[in-house]
């Protein structure tokens, strides 16, 4: 399982998965929770494109509906390509702050 | 609001429509600001996209659009090369498949053939980092290949059928056949072999692409959100 061609969703679909990987969550307490730990308010067509793909892909799943809201769930594959993508960010960020220290 | 949300498409709204719907109500607290327009819009207009043909599952694939995409490829230079060897440069009257000469170039294109499908299945692999992206890129470049290298032959052989049946071998077999009619033959003919040619295509694209992706994986086993497939 990997993230790769969800396009301009590569982004928000990073964010849901970080999201879910504290718990199951809908679609409003995605959004809240998105804006707390990263300051980004992702719009409802933003978040259910992403959401689309991610199901797709068996990154994560639905849960019944409780009423209207849907609560969705992050999958073994789903933590699998988010745990890959956010090592891989994490030694281009320790490569950049190393040179970038290196040249101050 | 609901005006808008049924702009998506009539699956998108089956399977989403009443969360959404929920959602949209919950984030906009009955005002419909631009900005919400705006997301709702681009989402509408995304999943018809993604819905367009009924195929949302097989393009989500990266090793699907491998395949394809580097089929179409191979099957332009294919279809360049059937113009030049049947149209622009033909055999002479005299001259057969059964030849050295044409028989070793023939060897050369199936080699060369192989080797991309090997290679298609080796991106595919450096791609997804899934073994399985391999046989599945190309198989997939196999059928386009075959589908579209037997749309070729059919095209060429009716629109220049004067050059194409001066062709030593063509006129031998149309001969023996008992058919009446160049055209008919030529086109029956190519139309059995394309078939045969999917199947065919098919599987040894597959093993091929999977050799490729044995062979081959990608140097760091790891995934970036956002590169175009």
């Amino acid at each position: 399982m990997s993230l790769d061609g969800l396009g301009r969703f590569g982004d928000p679909a990073v964010l849901v998965l970080s999201s879910l990987a504290g718990g199951d969550k809908h679609g409003y307490a995605l959004i809240k929770d998105i804006e707390e730990f990263a300051g980004v308010v992702l719009g409802p067509g933003t978040l259910y494109g992403a959401l689309t793909r991610l199901e797709e892909r068996g990154l994560v799943k639905a849960l019944p509906a409780d009423e209207r809201r849907r609560p969705y769930r992050l999958t073994s594959g789903g933590a699998a390509a988010l745990e890959d993508y956010l090592r891989h960010a994490r030694a281009v960020a320790n490569v950049g702050l190393r040179r970038l220290a290196a040249a101050s | 609001m609901r005006p808008l949300i049924r702009l998506y498409p009539r699956w998108w709204r089956e399977r989403y429509g009443a969360e959404f719907g929920q959602l949209v109500a919950d984030v906009s607290d009955g005002r419909l600001g631009w900005r919400l327009a705006v997301d709702v819009l681009r989402g509408a207009a995304d999943a018809h996209i993604q819905g367009r043909f009924g195929m949302r599952r097989a393009f989500a694939d990266p090793a699907v659009r491998r395949g394809l995409f580097d089929g179409l490829i191979i099957s332009a230079l294919i279809a360049v090369n059937v113009v030049l060897t049947n149209v622009v440069f033909p055999q002479g009257p005299d001259e057969s498949d059964s030849d050295p000469e044409y028989i070793w170039q023939t060897l050369a294109i199936y080699a060369l053939l192989a080797l991309l499908l090997v290679a298609i299945g080796a991106r595919a692999r450096r791609r997804t980092d899934r073994l399985a992206s391999g046989p599945v890129a190309g198989g997939v470049a196999g059928v386009v290949i075959a589908v579209l290298g037997t749309l070729t032959f059919l095209v060429v052989n009716n629109l220049f059928l004067d050059i194409v049946s001066r062709q030593h071998d063509k006129r031998v077999a149309f001969a023996a056949s008992g058919w009446t009619s160049m055209r008919w033959y030529l086109t029956a003919q190519q139309l059995l072999g394309g078939v045969f040619l999917v199947v065919a295509l098919a599987v040894i694209g597959a093993v091929l692409g999977l050799l490729g992706a044995a062979l081959f994986r990608r140097r760091y086993p790891l995934s970036r959100p956002g590169t175009p497939g």
